[in-house]
Formats: C-alpha cells, structure tokens, sequence
C-alpha cells in the first residue's frame, strides 16, 4: 500500500468519524447519544488505526485489513442514528456487517489466512445471514419491535407483518447463535492445538474476542425473549468490542519480538524439543508451518501425512528449502516479512536439516505404516499376530470375522486355540505350539472348528516367526485362508463322482439281469422247443409243428425285447437324428397325452443325452408314480443354456433326494455344471427344470 | 427227477423235454427253499438245479443237498456259460453243469454215476 493510499485511508477516517459524530449528536431516536458515540469513536478509530499500523508493518498479512475493515464498517453503523429513513434503513440493513469482518479477522489469526473449511465457510455464511437477512427483515417492519424507542421508521417496507417479522427475527436469532458457538468451537480447537509460542500471540485476542463474542451471544439470545437484558449488556459488550484493536496489536508487537539465538536452537533441536515450535521460537514467527517432502521431493505433506500446497506469492507467506545434503527434505513456510533476513532463514534451515529430516522419515513410515494397515483389513486371508506364548497381539478383520466375532478387541488378548481350533484339538494344538518352541519354523497346519457364532469352519494356517535384531522370536504370524466352503464343493463333487460310478454300476447290473431273466430265458424256451419240434417231428409231427409255432412266437418277443434293451442302452435316433426327434419317438410311446415343444437345434452330444434322460425319467415317474393324466415337455436354448421342462397334472409329493432316478439325474446335470430343480406340492403336479449351459 | 428254476416256462419245457427221454420227473421247485423241502420228502435221484434263484443260489442249495449221506445227483442248468462259474461248481458237490440251452436227457445222463 502506497503512503498515498494510507493517505487517503487516514482521510477516509477522520471524515467518517466526523460524520458519525453529526449523525448521533442530530439523531432524534438515539437514546444515549455520548455514550454511543464514545464507544463508536474508540472502537472505528482504534480499529482503523491498528489495521493501518498492522499493514504498513507486515504488509503480506491480511490481519491489518480485516482490522481496518471492522473499523470502517462499525462506523457505517452509526448510519442508524440517522433521522433521514433512507439513511436509516441503509443503516440498519449493512450495521450488521462488521460482525462479518470480526469473525473473519479472528479466524484469521495471526497468519492472516482464511482456511477453506471451516474458516471461509463460516464467513460466507456469516456474510449471508447479514446482508441477506437482515435487509428482508426491513421489507416486513417499519420499526422493529426489537429496537423499542431507538428506531426511525425503515424506508423499503413492502408488506407490514408482525408474524413474518416475528419469525424472521427468531429464526436470525438461532442461526445467529449457532455460527457464533460454531465459531467458538473452532476457535477452541485452534487453541488447544497451538503451540505455547503460538498462545502467547493468540491469548490476548482470544481473550478479547472470546468476550465479546459471548456477550453478543448473550444479547442475542436475550434480545428475542427480554429487551431489558439487551440494554444492559450492549454497552459491556462495545467495551470489550473496543479492547479487541488493542489485542491484536499487542500480538503484533509479540511476533514481532527478537528472533531467538540459532545456537538455542541447536540447543533445543539436540535436545530433541519439539521442532515446529523450536523454530517458530527461533524465527519469531509463531505461525510458522513445516513441510515433509516425501515420494522423492515430488510431493509436500504435513505432519499427518496431508499433501501440503505451498502458499502462492498473495497470501504474504513464503517458503524456504530445507536440504540435507543436496536433496530437499520439507520446507519452512513462514510470514513473508522474514524473508528479509535471508541469513537468519538459511542458518536455521541448516540447523535444522536433519531433525526435519528425521521426522520426514517418521511420517513416510506413518503412511507406509497406514497402507500396510489397509492392505491387512482389506485382505480377505486371516492374518494373526501371536506372541510366544500364544496370546493373540493382533488380527484383522477377516481373522476377527472367521472367528465368528465383531469386533478385534473380542479376540485381542486370548490365546489363539481358544478362538481358532476346537476343544477336541486343543491339547494337541498346545502340544504342538510348546514343541515349536523357540525357533517357531515356518509350519501349516489344516483344522476344523466352530466358531463363536457355532458356524463350522475350516481354515488352512501358515505361520512364520517374526525375530529382532538378536535373533530371538518376537512374534509369530499366522496367515489362515478360509477354506470351508472349498471343502464342503469338494465333498460334494466327492459324492457327487460316487453316486454317478454307483449309478453305472448299477445300470449295468439291471441291464445284465434285464438280459438274464428276458431275451436269454426266451432264447433257452426256443432252444428247447426246437429240440422237442425236432424229436417230435417224425413220431408227431402235429405236435412238433404246434412247437414250431410257439418257438416263432418266442423268438419275436426275444427280439422285441432286445430291441427295447437297447433303446434304453441308448436310443439309436438320439445319435443319428438329435434330440428333437429322439423326444418324439418317447413321447409317441408314453401312455398319456404329452405336449411337445422340441428345441429348434442340435446340441452338444452331452448335453443332448442328458436332456433326454431327464425327459424319460421325468416322463416315467409321472406316468408311474404321479399318474399323471397329461405331460408338459417344453425344451428350450436361451442365451447359453439348455433348459428342460417337464410337468405334470399328477399327485405331486416327489422327493427329489428319494427316488435314485431323480438324484441320478440330478449327479448327470452337475456333471456339465447344470442344475436340476423339482417343484413338487403334494396335490400340485410335478415340475422338473433342468438348466445346462454350454459353449455355444 | 426234481426240476428247480423260478421260470415256469422253463420248467415245463424242461418236463416235457426230459419225460420224452424217459425221465421221470417227480417233482418242481421255483426257489432254494422249495427245493430243499421236496428233497427231504421225496425220495428223488436227480435235482437239475437253477443256479439263478430267487432265494437261496443254486450252490448253497446243491451244498445243503449233498450235505446228507444218502445225497441225489445234483446237475446245476444255467443259461449262463460253466465258465462264468468256474471252481463253484464243483465245490459245491454238484455232479456237473449242463447249459440251458443245450440241455438234453443224454448231456443230464452223461454226468450221472
């Protein structure tokens, strides 16, 4: 700011000043006109003049503009003793305003910076509930009830209602309230954080600020129910309103102290002081702010491991490079005034290089040290650290889970066979564990339990010890995968592999005696008949031809019933004309009526096989089991699957698991990674779907 | 002669075949047990046995039978073949294996003392 611009401020402030003094000495509302002005005077001039002084001494910080801003702006104020209704309005309607710029200015402090969140937030909100607020207030009343005798009439009145006026001041009054406590929060919060050097700067204004904040908390929230309590709290309030100038001024004056030594530095930095503050001290800049450089220098972060941005060349705040031979390691990000004493940053900077270094580390290993944390929650395999007595350290959460639990701190603490391995193994769990002792090799180990909830589960552990630098074993860590459900898909196919060899067996038994007890015994009759015939031919041939006949008799029935042998073998069209016209030979053999809708296509010879043998099968059993007066036979090839329907108007009350037919099929349909459904209500027919898919 | 199969058809004809080579059949059985029983009370030379019954196969029955002193000739018929059975049969007691199909009253003759 050039010293014409502080000319002109100056100016500015004195005619404002002047200006307010005739306002309240004329005004004809204004109930106590020396003290409104003594106040008014103090508070606008000290304010104005500490902001000048603020921004003529460190001109980077915006501290020195919102200070002059409360004071320009607390003289507007003075507009409401106008006796013109104009001015009066317009008075009344920016008044409020000066809040804006207070809690801008504290938040403010003592960097000069508003951060995104919460501090602009605040102030944005805080700058609507004013400016917005406050003249819609003026479009309802002409004269507040709020402001009893010290009001003009409001000259924007558009429609006079005390209902909406009414709700208009109450609803200002909480969201008032609330952004002030919301204020005081973060205020708090920013003191309990700081530093010791940081409080000796910000004391003095919070204490001022934190005053008249709570005695405008106080007025407002007494304004809407007791007038009374407003009038005696208003002027305790301009009191400490004024005083607040004067504390910032005294911050100023403290920051601005005499830098420490760099050799109390090195002190401090030996003495392994805290940093931040060690160099803020040295710097006499309470508000200075360290940067880790980290992933090779790309990337500044904060000590928590937040990517830190670099303030640009406005904000009155520089940085200066921290390096440890030749690399960058952080930077001090501090008030842009100590850059002219360039000597002073390097030395420190020196001093300091390997400490920043070092807690650049600590903080590379804090982020490493959170994405390993993340990695081992995020891992579906169960991790267990256990020390070597098997007390589990730790675990995560699929190790809490397994184990049948919610929360890690259920399992924390108690010894890993109590959680993880049944009653049955226990002892030799324990056995096994003493004996690995003290090496703890690398070991796996299988075993079933039941976990807290009486889940049974089997997990496959790996454990592997963790030693110190001497050798000796600290930890062991069991890596354990959840393998229940692979064991229970291996019974199953286990099972499922027997039942299909039982099946065959089976099959190949019904048909040797199928082939015994018919074609054969037929063929034996024939033999003999031939060999009667034959004896009888000359001494009887009458009887020898009725032999004859009879043998011919047998003979086509022997053939008839190879013939139907070996279409249950397997049927001859099925192979040579497909499965559509395979479903029309059975279904023109059964005895009740069957509707068919064939597939369109041929199939894979698997698939088609065992479509047909589910149709026969489910054909069977409704004619024999479910007598069934009429048949659904529906096969279809939707996207990549073959589905087969069979259903039936028939008894119901099938049990898929008790008839070997229906559980046969259900092993042949598995075979090719289909599935088999029975819908069976007793009383409700039968309904047989299988569902195959296939690589068409 | 006592026939035994659980084939009907196969007993009748046998009946007829062997009668009209002179035996005389005195008896039929359709299972092990039955066979047993008409044993013990008829006094019967020859049991042409099923191996294939219902109840009892056609070993166990021929062992029972020629487990007593004064035991009949016992001639095992099968439509299956004498070498699908091997050693059984002649273990079991029995004089010999006759095939049905090539059943005759001289095959039967030939294997009795």
């Amino acid at each position: 700011v050039s010293r014409r611009g502080f000319t002109v401020a100056i100016l500015a402030c004195v005619l404002a000043a002047a200006g307010a003094v005739v306002l309240v000495e004329t005004s004809d509302h204004e109930p106590s006109r020396v003290a409104t002005l003594v106040t008014a005077l103090t508070a606008g001039i000290s304010f104005v003049a500490a902001g000048l002084i603020a921004i003529r001494r460190r001109p980077g910080n915006r501290t020195g503009f919102y200070l002059a801003a409360v004071g320009y702006l607390w003289f507007l104020d003075a507009l409401t003793a106008a006796n013109n209704r104009v001015l009066y309005s317009i008075g009344v309607a920016v008044g409020d305003a000066v809040f804006v710029a207070l809690v801008a200015l504290v938040l403010a402090f003592p960097t000069g910076r508003l951060a995104p969140r919460p501090d602009q937030t605040l102030v944005k909100l805080g700058a609507v509930l004013v400016l917005v607020g406050t003249p819609l207030l003026l479009l309802f009343a002409d004269k507040p009830a709020s402001c009893g005798s010290s009001c003009n009439d409001s000259a924007f009145v558009v429609y006079r209602s005390p209902t909406v006026e009414n709700t208009l001041e109450v609803v200002g009054s909480l969201v008032s309230g609330v952004l002030i406590a919301v204020v005081v929060a973060v205020l708090v919060r920013r003191w309990r954080r700081a530093s010791k050097a940081l409080r000796r700067v910000l004391g003095p204004v919070y204490l001022a600020s934190g005053a008249a904040l709570a005695f405008l908390l106080l007025a407002n929230v007494f304004s809407t129910f007791s007038r009374r309590t407003e009038i005696i709290l208003s002027p305790i309030f301009l009191v400490a309103f004024a005083t607040i100038p004067f504390a910032f001024l005294l911050g100023i004056l403290r920051s601005r102290l005499a830098p420490r030594s760099v050799a109390d530095l090195a002190v401090a930095v030996a003495q392994r002081a805290p940093l931040r503050d060690a160099i803020a001290e040295a710097l006499g800049d309470p508000t200075l702010e360290l940067a880790y450089a980290v992933d090779d220098g790309r990337l500044l972060v904060d000590r928590d491991g937040r990517r830190f941005d670099l303030p640009d060349s406005r904000s009155g705040r520089t940085a200066t490079n921290v390096g440890v031979d030749g690399r960058t390691v952080g930077a001090l990000v501090h008030d842009a005034s100590l850059d002219e004493r360039p000597e002073l940053l390097r030395s420190v900077a020196a001093t300091v290089g390997l400490a920043l270094d070092n807690e650049r580390l600590e903080t590379e290993l804090r982020a490493q040290y959170d994405f390993l944390v993340a990695v081992v929650d995020t891992a579906p395999s169960l991790l267990v650290s256990l020390d070597t007595g098997g007390t589990i350290r730790n675990l995560n959460s699929a190790a809490t889970t397994a184990g049948g639990y919610h929360e890690v701190d259920e399992v924390r603490g108690r010894r890993f066979w109590d959680v993880f391995i049944d009653d049955g193994e226990r002892a030799a769990m324990v056995e096994r564990f003493r004996a690995a002792a003290p090496s703890f090799p690398p070991a796996e180990y299988e075993n079933a339990f039941l976990d807290a909830q009486g889940a049974r589960r089997v997990i496959a552990w790996r454990s592997a010890p963790v030693v110190d630098d001497t050798g000796a074993v600290v930890r062991i860590v069991c890596g354990g995968l959840d393998i229940t459900e692979r064991k229970r898909q291996e019974q199953e196919l286990r099972a499922s592999r027997t039942r299909l060899v039982a099946a065959g067996d089976e099959a190949r038994r019904r048909l040797e005696r199928d082939l015994h007890d018919g074609a054969q015994q037929r063929l034996v009759s024939l033999s003999i008949s031939l060999r009667l015939a034959q004896a009888k031919a000359e001494s009887s041939p009458a009887e020898a031809r009725l032999l004859l006949e009879q043998a011919s008799d047998e003979l086509a029935r022997a053939l008839d019933e190879l013939r139907e042998l070996a279409r249950g073998i397997h049927p001859a069209v099925l192979t040579d004309r497909g499965l559509a016209a395979a479903l029309e030979t059975l279904v023109a053999r059964a005895p009740v009526p069957v509707a068919l809708d064939p597939p369109s296509r041929r199939l894979p010879v698997p698939i088609e096989a065992a479509a047909y043998y589910v149709v026969a099968e489910a054909l069977t059993n409704a004619v024999k089991h479910a007598r069934a007066g009429g048949i659904d036979v529906t096969v279809s090839v939707p996207n990549g699957s073959v589905v087969v329907e069979v259903s039936d108007d028939g008894v119901g009350g099938a049990d898929p698991r008790g008839g070997s037919g229906l559980s046969g099929l259900a092993d042949r349909v598995a075979a090719l990674d289909g599935s088999l459904r029975v819908e069976s209500p007793a009383g409700g027919g039968t309904r047989v779907v299988a569902e195959i898919p296939f690589a068409s | 002669m006592l026939i035994v199969d659980d084939h009907a058809g196969f007993r009748e004809r046998a009946r007829s075949l062997l009668e009209g080579e002179g035996f005389d059949v005195v008896g039929e059985a359709e299972s092990g047990a039955r066979a047993l029983e008409l044993a013990a009370e008829t006094e019967v030379d020859v049991v042409l046995l099923d191996v294939q019954l219902p109840d009892l196969d056609g070993f166990e029955v021929a062992r029972r039978l020629c487990a007593n002193g004064d035991a009949p000739a016992v001639v095992l018929v099968s439509s299956r073949d004498a070498s699908d059975y091997g050693e059984l049969i002649e273990r079991c007691g029995a004089r010999g294996f006759v095939p049905k199909a090539e059943l005759t009253g001289e095959a039967v003759r030939a294997l009795l003392p």
